[in-house]
């Protein structure tokens, strides 16, 4: 405890990222600290899971002791250790999860292991103080693609996802296909800028009546058979408008199966969560459809949505105060579930 | 005063305390690749059972590699963050060369070898010996001293016997034990080798001494280290892989055969 304040020192190392976190009860971040691999991966044209892993192991001691020096806080201030121990790479994970257990121990701190979506849910309650479950969230990031029915600060439901590529996915191999390389999002955020996107009408699928899953490979497919046509007829594609094309076809099935679940479930307010939500194009189609439907959108800044450790430290500050804990023996679960919670448990 | 050894880069986890008389206590878990979760509670086993303080610890070792990449990280970052914490010094301590206490009483050649994949070991090979004034020998904290027969890295199985059959002449030693899960793969050619040579040969699995890698040993070297002044701080306590990362091996040989171009 500061200034009355309850402390939590959280860590989030699930993918190419290093990040530690001081948050004051669950909303206000003090320090979010982040160490981004991404130079080091471009390289190789995407995050190679054994360097991303040694990378985590030399940085992640230093990003602590930055979080806790722009915090102004010592170890005796805090009172809660959070760590993303799942979905995300084994080796990464097990970095953030070893280090967490070590401090813990050591410094007699009570642990939560803390699910990564449900982190980057958690980012909203940070950029919207006054915000409460429940509400409708979709997840977007490079391995997640979702429709989750957030019903407390702890529980969610799956009522869609993708069936096939997440849509971050999708972003990076369209990117690496028109030569604007890796990472896509940003990039094909950037290039659409310039371009129409009613250039090429990529075909929008969506399944069956009733459903909340979608697929992105078929759009996907579209686009490399457009450019493999237009290339072989020696005509030049137009990347702007390839990207703007691409990226409002995505879009368009995206805010669809949205607002169907928000309305379906008569939810008034729409979160949107995960690196994919930066997008500036993204985030104006689902302002528009929200507010032509009278549903509250709310959305977290950029920052927010990378994967960083504020929003794990709000996760773990929501998953302690209803009860949580996990031991010293807590695992890093790679594959693991919305919702699911492995070696997390109610304190007797 | 004692020091917490941590040893989790094997097939075997294994934390251990050592007090300065050289006093060892060693808790292993099952083996089985569940290091993550088994290591923190081992570790205050080892702790509350022996009524210690973390943070009354002079120094925490950790065997640093090589090994299994994932287990070396689940050591090395455990001790990074308890040295951290605790605002404790750390010893990084080889794993080969840990296998020298081992075989404390052995007069021939200690030779650990561990599966590196991709027809490689990672192989050492050290011997106990009597003089102390050479300047390659490491002396340990009881006053006595080893020499190192092959150095440490990832060698073709031929690489590392060529390697020891020179140094076995030159230092005259005419008997071999052999450690590691290396044994797995090559055991039969290593037998072979020395039977070739007409040097006597142990597979530790058929003796009293450990097989694999083990804390009491890491411990035990690192108390040594500890005792010359070998100590470092969080941030330099580091892994030692031996080998680099796939992706990176392939991206240079890609650079090279581009500059050859």
């Amino acid at each position: 405890m500061k200034d009355g304040k309850f402390l939590t020192l959280a860590i989030e190392s699930s993918c190419d990222e290093t990040s530690v976190a001081v948050v004051a009860d669950g909303r206000t971040v003090l320090s979010d600290i982040i160490s981004s691999q991404i130079k080091i991966h471009t390289q190789f044209g995407g995050v190679v899971p054994e360097i991303a892993s040694r990378h985590h192991l030399t940085n992640i001691n230093e990003v602590t002791e930055q979080a806790m020096r722009e915090a102004d806080v010592t170890w005796d201030d805090i009172d809660l250790i959070g760590v993303t121990y799942g979905p995300g790479l084994i080796g990464a994970l097990l970095i953030g999860v070893a280090t967490a257990k070590a401090y813990a121990f050591a410094k007699n701190k009570p642990l939560v292991g803390v699910h990564h979506i449900q982190g980057h849910i958690s980012a909203n309650y940070i950029q919207y103080p006054e915000l409460k479950p429940p509400f409708m969230a979709m997840v977007l990031s490079g391995g997640h693609t979702n429709i989750i029915n957030v019903t407390d600060y702890n529980k969610c439901t799956v009522l869609g996802g993708t069936r096939d590529d997440a849509a971050g996915e999708a972003f990076d191999k369209v990117a690496r296909v028109i030569g604007l390389g890796y990472p896509g999002g940003p990039k094909i955020d950037k290039a659409a800028k310039e371009g129409n996107p009613h250039a090429i009408e990529f075909k929008r699928v969506m399944l069956e009546k009733g459903s909340m899953d979608f697929s992105f490979s078929g759009i996907k497919t579209g686009v490399l058979n457009y450019v493999n046509t237009e290339r072989q007829a020696g005509r030049e594609i137009s990347v702007p408008d390839v990207a703007a094309s691409f990226q409002a076809a995505v879009v368009d099935v995206l805010v669809t199966h949205s607002l169907h679940a928000v309305k379906e479930y008569g939810i008034k307010t729409f979160a949107i969560a995960g690196g994919v939500a930066s997008n500036s194009h993204l985030r104006e189609a689902f302002e528009k459809a929200c507010k032509e439907e009278g549903i509250e959108f709310v959305h977290p800044s950029p920052i927010l949505c990378t994967d960083n450790a504020a929003m794990i430290g709000s996760a773990g500050y929501y998953e302690f105060i209803k009860g949580y804990r996990s031991g010293t023996d807590l695992n890093a679960v790679p594959n693991l579930q919305i919702g699911e919670k492995q070696g997390v448990f109610l304190a007797k | 005063m004692y020091l917490l050894a941590i040893e989790t880069t094997g097939p075997q986890l294994s934390v251990a305390i050592i007090d300065e008389q050289g006093r060892v206590r060693e808790e292993k878990a099952d083996e089985g690749f569940n290091h993550l979760t088994n290591l923190m509670p081992l570790i205050d086993k080892i702790t509350k059972e022996n009524a210690l303080a973390p943070e009354d610890a002079a120094a925490i070792a950790v065997s640093r590699g090589p090994g299994s990449f994932t287990g070396i990280r689940i050591g090395v970052s455990t001790a990074r963050a308890l040295a951290q914490a605790l605002g404790l010094k750390a010893v990084a301590v080889p794993t080969l060369e840990s296998f020298v206490y081992h075989a404390p009483e052995f007069k021939g050649a200690i030779c650990p070898i561990f599966d590196a994949r991709r027809s490689q070991v990672y192989g050492g090979a050290y011997a106990w010996c009597d003089g102390a004034d050479d300047a390659l020998m490491q002396k340990t904290a009881d006053g006595r001293a080893y020499m190192t027969l092959v150095p440490g890295g990832a060698y073709t199985f031929d690489e590392y016997i060529g390697l020891l059959k020179e140094a076995l002449a030159k230092a005259r030693i005419k008997e071999i034990m052999a450690f590691g899960d290396g044994m797995r793969p090559c055991g039969e050619r290593f037998k072979e080798f020395a039977a070739s040579e007409g040097l006597g040969f142990i597979d530790a699995r058929d003796a009293e001494a450990p097989a694999v890698q083990s804390a009491a040993s890491v411990a035990r070297l690192g108390l040594d280290l500890y005792r010359e002044g070998k100590t470092c701080s969080f941030e330099e306590l580091l892994p030692d892989y031996m080998r680099k990362a796939e992706a990176e091996r392939k991206l240079e040989e890609k650079r090279a055969a581009d500059a050859d171009r």
